[in-house]
């Protein structure tokens, strides 16, 4: 397997991605994410959302159509539990993608804190930036006490046409001093389609949406500082 | 679609195969996580709630004894009043005939051979497969390029690059057949490469040159959005000859 990071300390990077909305794309990016990962290094899926369990689900049907391959995927019912898991999978794996809950509970707060790199994906609704806003009083809660948090918002469903869109990024980044991914995820039909098959969009005839999660797993290993071999 | 049943053990099991280390290092950045998770006292959700309902009180004025109020109590009694709420009410209600928006349309965006993009509108076209299997149909012009079975029934797939000479990409291993339908009429079209989805106006359409009326128009100057309706009424498609 062509499995090739420069993890030094053999401890494995942790992408948390919590949104307090239901429906803002969490376990669109987590699982697609975790897939593309999945290509070039081992990863861990850890679903939190229970007992919603998208994550979980489709990776049962992943591992159903014997898609896994580097990927491993499990739950976490609280924030201890969460922690144990993350404890013992970072030992073993490159990646751990934690799909958050969408509540701020304890499980939401330790999943800032423990990760290196929080998603924070947001559709272009007022409902979404709102629910954004009571996630940022927490993260300014952390900074007060000296803890390094690194969230970023993602923009998901993002229709570039559209100047509802541009209006509601220029409110995010005046009103929300919170960093913002150059990637994004479009608005198509391609996330819906493969997330229903266990699949991700690399696996599916939509290559502008594999340009778009790729063009995300770049950027993300650039913020982590990794070097990976890229996919020719 | 029938969910998965979430077995909890199934993908445990899976997990606990994978461990090769089992010790455990008390990594900093987890214990932190947990101090922070457990130490919720400061900002409690509910303490949050708290503050968000009093800022909202104080927003409508209800100063710090919150009040009840119901919505039937801030209807206005007078009839005079009513009546231009009912007046207001219909005026919403009535649809907006002339809107400064642009109405957009949606459409795929593809490629036929090596550089032409072309769109169809997303009300015509039903489903995209890939382009396994067409079967030949001797004794028919170029244009068909011959018959699918989808999903029971047995469908006529143009090729669109014989309608408007588009070159053949000579590098290209796969195809798709984009199903369209207007009205009764179904066909597929092959094409090369799908590019996106997006959208046009349809006021805003050039018309083409040399229109043969396959083409509702070209959008941004480089993509022709088909006219889906023509091309799968068109006379010159119908076959009805017979050989002695």
């Amino acid at each position: 397997m062509p499995t090739s990071t420069t993890n030094s300390e053999n401890e494995a990077k942790i992408i948390g991605i919590i949104q307090l909305k239901g429906g803002a794309g969490r376990s669109t990016i987590a699982t697609n994410l975790s897939a593309a990962l999945s290509q070039r290094a081992t990863v861990a899926l850890i679903d939190c959302d229970l007992p919603q369990g998208t994550s979980a689900s489709w990776g049962i049907l992943r591992d159903e159509n014997n898609h896994l391959g580097n990927l491993s995927v499990t739950t976490a019912l609280d924030h201890q539990a969460l922690i144990k898991k993350v404890q013992a999978l970072s030992r073993t794996h490159d990646f751990i993608i934690i799909d958050g809950p969408p509540r701020i509970a304890e499980m939401t707060r330790a999943i800032l804190v423990m990760s290196n790199l929080c998603l924070l994906p947001l559709g272009t609704s007022a409902a979404e930036v709102w629910a954004l806003s009571d996630l940022f009083a927490t993260i300014t809660e952390a900074k007060q006490k000296n803890i390094h948090i690194d969230a970023r918002v993602i923009w998901n469903r993002y229709r570039k046409q559209t100047r509802s869109a541009r209006e509601m990024i220029d409110a995010v980044h005046d009103e929300l001093d919170l960093p913002q991914l150059q990637s994004y995820l479009g608005f198509r039909v391609a996330y819906s389609d493969v997330l229903a098959r266990g699949l991700w969009v690399g696996e599916w005839h939509d290559p502008i949406a594999k340009k778009e999660i790729n063009a995300l797993v770049t950027e993300l290993l650039t913020v982590l500082g990794i070097n990976m071999v890229t996919e020719s | 679609m029938t969910k998965p049943k979430k077995g909890k053990q199934d993908s445990t099991q899976k997990i606990s195969a994978s461990i090769r280390k089992p010790s455990l290092s008390t990594s900093k950045k987890l214990d932190q996580a947990l101090e922070f998770a457990q130490r919720n006292e400061s900002l409690t959700s509910q303490s949050t709630t708290n503050t968000k309902q009093e800022k909202i009180n104080k927003h409508l004025g209800a100063h710090s004894k919150p009040q009840t109020i119901y919505a039937q109590s801030l209807i206005p009694n007078s009839s005079k009043e009513q009546a231009i709420l009912r007046q207001r009410a219909k005026l919403i209600a009535q649809k907006d005939t002339d809107q400064d928006e642009e109405i957009y349309e949606q459409y795929i965006r593809f490629k036929l051979g090596l550089t032409e993009l072309y769109g169809i509108p997303y009300q015509y076209a039903e489903k995209i497969l890939p382009a396994a299997k067409v079967t030949q149909v001797p004794c028919t012009p170029p244009i068909i390029a011959g018959i699918v079975n989808y999903r029971g029934e047995l469908l006529t797939v143009l090729d669109l690059k014989q309608i408007f000479g588009a070159k053949q990409d000579d590098n290209l291993n796969e195809s798709w057949i984009i199903i369209v339908k207007a009205g009764t009429a179904k066909a597929g079209l092959i094409i090369d490469e799908i590019e996106d989805n997006d959208e046009f106006v349809p006021a805003k359409l050039t018309s083409p040159l040399g229109n043969n009326g396959y083409i509702q128009g070209v959008h941004a100057g480089k993509v022709v959005i088909l006219n889906i309706g023509s091309i799968l009424t068109d006379s010159s498609l119908q076959i009805d000859e017979s050989v002695n």
